[in-house]
């Protein structure tokens, strides 16, 4: 009878075992277990699933730069990215420890990631638009660098004829030398913007040599639909305004003067000898049009901040639950012992915090190596290639076009193969917390 | 309602670690039992086997004249009060006394009336709608009891209920639980690891030690006739004072060091097995209520005193504690049951003894004084089994 | 809130208003991007293209709420919102339900080999989804499975392990003697669970509600997979991306409502959520 009670009593437990269990694993080796170890399988197969073709798919994964980019930039997904957001969230937990108003903050951080991923890409990709018109992130660049060197009056300009030579810094000069009849050198320049014309600019005036001087025209050398190059033409426009200096053989400057209207100038009392006529590159310095986000070479760092945009505030959350958790008598004690702040930083508080800066770190790894909706948001068409993923090759290799499934599928595997690693260091942390509960 | 009974109740963990060990103990029905025992001595793990809460290894356990062995917790009809006291943490003091009555499928008013009783009974008539949270430690204490009481179970589990407490309200408390215990009149186990508790609320005490049961009896008992050393240390504040003696040839006289005190010459009829042990050594144990100073007691003889030189004195306001050394070698209760082989202490030629004197001694640190001892009190324990020697 | 010891009082000062200048900054850089999100949704495609959303601040004029009258009044569009809904709903209340049952098992019912079924579960945390997606496909098609169900199913799968192990971490939590005091009281498992475990988890199966439904309401690899013609929002946007400038229209709109729905979740649980963090058991 005795034996019978303790029968019923593990039968019972037994069947709410069978109860609470069965469904989850039934669903996890049907949907997860399974379809992984197929995927593994199905990447010696071809693009059907129908035929074994060993390793064909990875020697062509193997032979792709579009893949390489993918497995470099998951890579750095991978690392970088966590390492990045783990580091930025602890700074901010360190300093958001002496204000008042640390909830709001946190809030405003923490707010992005009920964001889609994709979501926040299309945002970054407004905001990192290469138009300083459009993108805010380049106006305010341009704008805060227009402040500190401001575009000059013929921004962008340079010669159009051979004689003229325009210089590596931007600056534009014309050797002339000059007999005690003078000489005439004219500037013809194109490049010039609509915006940067003079209000009041006028046709073109070509100067006349004069003694012991210099003279000369600066004109917009393409205003003309017959004109010829180098020639001041009937309806071209004379730029007046504009700074033009005298440069003598050894290099200084023997003066300078304005243009006036119709874009003459003139050097006067010029003793003979060679000169340079000199368009500083102050006057043709271009503005600064910011940097270019969203191009091949920066898409991959633009879309991590995006990611750094979303996860920051996590970070930081996490970190800051798991400070207020810190034991004070421990930082105490170490305070009465002598510590400084930034030595109870670095001795007690960032030991003690290494576990969860470690789950932090791996949960974004595992983020960071399956990322693939905010590429697609703030990736245009064209740099796609360069931001690419294995998530999204994986995407692309298997579902659209023909779709491959063979490669797909081998795309898929390299990704988990990747993941590998994370998967050693996390059961390593999760069996650690287990103890800890 | 029932009385427990363990019968050869034995519990091996996993790791082969043997936590009780051949356990006999027979609760009567209605009794007071007090548990005590250090840490680790396999008490909770007693009172967990008699809940259920963990599985028995050998031996049989009734609780009336059922066996329960393989009975589920909630089948055993016992209630159980915890360290941490358990609380449902997310229940208001009312669902948490009615929690079980519930389960019972009591009806609504019946669990209400049931509750508002025991609350009132508890003094916690006010706190009824509250969450544990808001209580204090000592109304949490209560709430725990009251959620045990409201049963009506056959059997009351304590274990350490009052350790969280401060020792101002766990004094208060220790009154209010036999009192508590007395008008339910449910049979109680009760553990703890202070003497104290067991002392004073018992009706009878079960000192318990290393998984084995070392004596029962009630607590008087326990303090003038320990049954070994361990029981001798253990009981008692300051505990008992141990140390090697030798005994002379015709048991008139004992030898402490370079000491010899009379004995009463009655000591073989109080204590008729000690003349086997004539011109050896036994383990002599003291308490410090019997060391007093001479000087209050003009009358008492000289033969029966020691000389030694103050060491320290606590000073309590109602006594003080004395303590002074002789050069005669210390025993400690672990070695003496042979259990332990701790070398450092038994090579020791000096032993630290306690001495219970009044508030108006004067004795100062340093002096030399006589102690008077009071013989007929003696306590002697074989020196290999550490068994009391009667 | 902390105070300053006296000595360091006026020195200390100077680098806190600093400090506080610095977090001033980055609340705002991390604001920006919704706030011009914001402005942009109530701007026109030709504004767009034209210029920046911030020139709108200066001239409010030209801001309309014609992206969204047409958002919302155009049939297609909203259904894609209420497609998202039928997803992300079961697809949160289904796994929710299975890890709240098995985390309990796999802490509180003692049985053979507990623990080689919690760890086997937790390790299927690292298995990226895109491994599973053609087979599950394939699966599903020879089942006849299809839309709704799919998904939820899909989601349900790679929502467990996640799920499984922080309810286990929660349960866990539970001190122990109060299970053993339910099982005295006479509580048999399922009570246990429903009237203690339950009511006591209540902060972690909110952070797993936010964590799975933010995940499966936001999610666009999943729906382009299995949603057929049950277009839910992130895919209506996906598709007008080759066309950003003219597809602001929608786009602008569908982002911003497309975050509503996450963030009103996270706000109702956001006590519970906090409460998670303070214990610790989110990791």
């Amino acid at each position: 009878m005795d034996q019978e009670a303790r029968h019923r009593a593990t039968t019972a437990r037994r069947w709410w075992v069978l109860v609470f269990l069965i469904p989850t694993l039934l669903i996890l080796s049907s949907l997860v277990l399974y379809p992984a170890l197929r995927t593994i399988t199905d990447s010696f197969l071809d693009r059907f699933g129908d035929q074994y073709i060993g390793l064909e798919n990875y020697s062509a994964l193997a032979s792709s730069p579009r893949f390489h980019t993918a497995v470099l930039n998951s890579f750095l997904w991978a690392t970088l990215f966590p390492l990045t957001v783990v580091t930025i969230g602890l700074v901010l937990a360190v300093l958001i420890e002496k204000v008042r108003w640390e909830t709001a903050f946190k809030l405003v951080l923490f707010l992005p990631v009920a964001v889609s991923a994709m979501s926040s890409g299309i945002v970054w990709r407004m905001m990192l638009d290469d138009s300083p018109e459009r993108g805010a992130f380049n106006a305010v660049a341009t704008l805060s660098a227009s402040i500190v060197s401001p575009a000059g009056d013929l921004a962008g300009a340079r010669p159009t004829t051979g004689t003229i030579t325009l210089n590596p810094d931007g600056s534009i000069a014309f050797p002339v030398e000059v007999s005690s009849a003078g000489a005439v050198a004219n500037l013809g320049l194109i490049g010039i913007a609509e915006v940067d014309l003079p209000g009041n600019a006028t046709t073109a005036n070509p100067a006349t040599r004069q003694p012991k001087s210099i003279t000369g025209t600066i004109w917009r050398d393409a205003g003309s639909s017959n004109g010829q190059k180098g020639k001041i033409d009937k309806d071209e426009i004379g730029l007046s305004g504009i700074l033009v200096k005298l440069i003598s053989p050894s290099g200084s400057t023997v003066a300078q003067t304005y243009s006036v209207t119709g874009g003459r100038y003139a050097f006067e009392g010029i003793a003979p000898g060679k000169y340079s006529v000199l368009i500083p590159s102050e006057v043709t310095r271009t503005r600064w049009t910011g940097i270019e986000w969203l191009s091949p070479s920066l898409i991959t760092p633009a879309a991590m901040l995006a990611g750094l945009w979303i996860w920051a505030g996590f970070s930081l959350v996490m970190i800051r639950a798991a400070m207020t958790r810190l034991d004070r008598d421990v930082t105490d004690a170490a305070r009465i012992d002598g510590a400084s702040e930034a030595q109870i930083l670095r001795r007690i508080t960032l030991p003690l915090l290494a576990p969860t800066l470690s789950v932090i770190g791996i949960t974004l790894a595992i983020y960071g190596l399956k990322v693939f909706d905010l590429i697609i948001g703030i990736a245009p068409e064209p740099v796609q290639d360069d931001a690419n993923v294995i998530a999204l090759e994986m995407w692309r290799s298997a579902f659209t076009g023909l779709g491959n499934r063979g490669l797909g599928s081998a795309a898929a595997v390299i990704m988990f193969v990747m993941v590998v690693p994370v998967v050693a260091l996390s059961l390593r942390s999760f069996r650690g917390s287990e103890t800890r509960t | 309602m029932a009385g427990i009974t363990l019968e050869e109740v034995s519990k091996t963990y996993g790791n082969g670690f043997e936590a009780v060990t051949n356990l006999n103990l027979d609760i009567k029905d209605g009794e007071f039992l007090v548990m005590v025992g250090p840490s680790g001595c396999g008490k909770s793990t007693t009172l967990r086997m008699i809940a259920g809460l963990e599985e028995i290894t050998q031996g049989v356990l009734k609780i009336g004249n059922r066996v329960v062995n393989n009975m589920q917790p909630k089948d055993r009809d016992v209630a159980m009060v915890f360290q941490n006291y358990a609380l449902y943490p997310h229940m208001t003091v009312q669902s948490n006394m009615g929690f079980a009555l519930k389960l019972q499928k009591l009806g609504k008013e019946e669990i209400r009336r049931r509750v508002e009783e025991i609350a009132q009974l508890l003094q916690l008539t006010e706190q009824l709608d509250k969450k544990p949270a808001q209580l204090s430690g000592g109304q949490r204490q209560r709430v725990a009891m009251g959620r045990a009481i409201a049963r009506l179970p056959q059997v009351f589990l304590l274990d350490e209920p009052l350790s969280n407490l401060d020792t101002k309200l766990r004094v208060e408390m220790r009154a209010e639980i036999s009192d508590l215990q007395r008008k339910v009149g449910v049979t109680t186990l009760y553990v703890t690891h202070d003497q104290a508790e067991a002392m004073t609320m018992a009706d009878r005490v079960a000192v318990i030690n290393r998984g084995v049961l070392q004596q029962v009896t009630e607590p008087q008992g326990l303090y003038d006739q320990p049954k070994n050393i361990f029981v001798a240390s253990f009981i008692g504040s300051p505990p008992m004072n141990l140390l090697e003696a030798h005994i002379d040839h015709d048991n008139r006289k004992i030898r402490l060091g370079s000491q010899s005190l009379d004995l009463p010459t009655d000591i073989l009829i109080q204590r008729p097995k000690l003349s086997s042990y004539s011109g050896r050594t036994v383990t002599v144990g003291i308490r410090p209520d019997d060391l007093k100073e001479t000087t209050l007691l003009p009358k008492n003889p000289a033969k029966v005193r020691i000389r030694a030189s103050i060491d320290s004195i606590d000073t309590l306001g109602t006594e003080r504690i004395v303590y002074f050394h002789l050069d005669a070698k210390p025993v400690h209760s672990e070695n003496a049951l042979g259990r332990d082989d701790d070398t450092g202490l038994s090579t020791a030629m000096s032993a630290r003894l306690a001495g219970r004197f009044s508030a108006s001694s004067d004795v100062r640190i340093g002096d030399t004084i006589e102690i008077a001892v009071n013989t007929e009190k003696l306590h002697f324990f074989d020196p290999f089994s550490g068994l009391a020697i009667r | 809130m902390k105070q300053d010891h006296g000595v360091e009082g006026t020195a200390s000062r100077r680098p806190r208003r600093l400090t506080e200048f610095v977090l001033v900054l980055i609340a705002l850089v991390w604001m920006i991007p919704g706030f011009g999100l914001l402005i942009t949704s109530f701007r026109s495609a030709d504004e767009y293209a034209r210029s920046g959303w911030w020139t709108a601040l200066y001239r409010p004029g030209e801001l309309t709420i014609s992206n969204y009258v047409e958002f919302l009044s155009n049939g297609n569009l909203l259904g894609t919102l209420g497609s998202t809904l039928l997803i992300a709903v079961p697809a949160t209340l289904i796994p929710i339900s299975l890890a709240t049952t098995a985390g309990y098992a796999l802490a509180w019912i003692p049985f053979k080999g507990r623990k080689a079924v919690y760890l086997s579960i937790v390790s299927l945390l690292v298995v990226p989804f895109q491994l599973a997606l053609l087979p599950a496909l394939e699966l599903f098609g020879t089942i006849k499975l299809s839309g709704l169900p799919a998904i939820w199913l899909f989601h349900t799968a790679f929502g467990l392990p996640l799920g499984v192990f922080l309810m286990h971490n929660f349960f866990a939590g539970i001190p122990k003697s109060i299970i053993e005091a339910a099982r005295i009281d006479g509580a048999g498992e399922g009570s246990i669970f429903a009237n203690l475990a339950l009511p006591n988890a209540l902060p972690g199966i909110a952070s797993l509600a936010i964590f799975q439904f933010t995940w499966t309401w936001n999610d666009l690899l999943v729906a382009l997979v299995f949603a057929g013609n049950r277009t839910p929002i992130t895919v209506a946007i996906q598709q007008r991306l080759n066309d950003f400038s003219t597809g602001i229209e929608v786009i602008g709109p569908g982002v911003l409502l497309g975050a509503v729905a996450p963030l009103l979740l996270f706000f109702a649980f956001q006590r519970h959520f906090e409460t998670a963090m303070k214990t610790g058991a989110l990791h």
